[in-house]
């Protein structure tokens, strides 16, 4: 089963880099083999969370933000181990907007 | 990117104008589009503007000189705008836009010696959460500090 992930393509989130953040998360994932679905969604309004990158669990949308282009690999390292990192906000629906 | 704009010639005027002067509400959509062709919106198309919509040349001459937007003459080949609103000012907007100037040697308004860059004020873009911001040639960027205004304006003068 894919990943799938959230990243906006609202003005806002790409006037602080979500397009090279989507970019940088398909060829990571490309080089890890893993495979992913990026969807390019609208924007919840945290912009101060911008680019915020949404992963799908069972559990609901995990958020992590704001992410730089640097961050894409020790973020899909703890996403695929499954461990802690410093731009996890958890669920997305549960952030204080 | 790069925009290479033709030299103003009143027969491609002329025929831009007559492209779009039976829409509603053409006089906006004439001068962007003279805009977008020649990179400014030539004096001497106003009065044909007028003409074509059945205005007075005041009338045409007062939405041009309305909307900052419009120019008088042409850009550099890149324009580089910096908001000057109050989110952007209260975020350290002005520092960056004394910082830009020192760099590119021109003030703000104005066009680098070389014709490559056009730095201008922009008075909100609507960035005001990620302020201070700034538009390359339409691309938006927010979250501005030192060293990605010096990343864009060395992109600029590329």
């Amino acid at each position: 089963m894919s990943m799938r992930v959230y990243v906006s393509r609202d003005a806002g989130a790409v006037a602080v880099g979500a397009d090279e953040v989507a970019q940088a998360l398909e060829r990571a994932a490309a080089t890890r083999g893993v495979a992913i679905e990026i969807v390019r969604t609208g924007s919840r309004g945290m912009y101060w969370l911008e680019p915020l990158v949404e992963v799908a669990t069972p559990q609901g949308r995990i958020a992590f933000g704001p992410v730089a282009e640097a961050d894409v690999p020790s973020l899909l390292d703890a996403l695929a181990n499954n461990t802690p990192h410093l731009l996890r906000l958890g669920a997305t629906d549960e952030i204080p907007g | 990117m790069t925009t290479v704009y033709e030299p103003w010639n009143e027969t491609r005027g002329a025929e831009i104008i007559a492209e779009h002067a039976n829409q509603e509400g053409a006089t906006l959509v004439i001068l962007h589009a003279l805009q977008d062709a020649f990179g400014y919106v030539p004096e001497a198309a106003i009065p044909m503007v007028a003409k074509a919509l059945n205005l007075s040349r005041a009338e045409v001459h007062g939405v041009f000189t309305f909307y900052h937007d419009f120019r008088h003459k042409p850009a550099g080949r890149h324009v580089l705008k910096l908001c000057r609103a109050e989110a952007c000012q209260a975020a350290g907007g002005d520092a960056l836009v004394a910082r830009a100037e020192t760099k590119l040697g021109v003030s703000l308004g104005s066009t680098t010696p070389d014709e490559r860059v056009t730095l201008e004020p922009i008075y909100c873009l609507g960035l005001c959460a990620t302020a201070p911001s700034a538009m390359l040639d339409g691309r938006l960027i927010g979250r501005l500090d030192q060293k990605r205004l010096d990343a864009l304006v060395a992109e600029a003068q590329r």
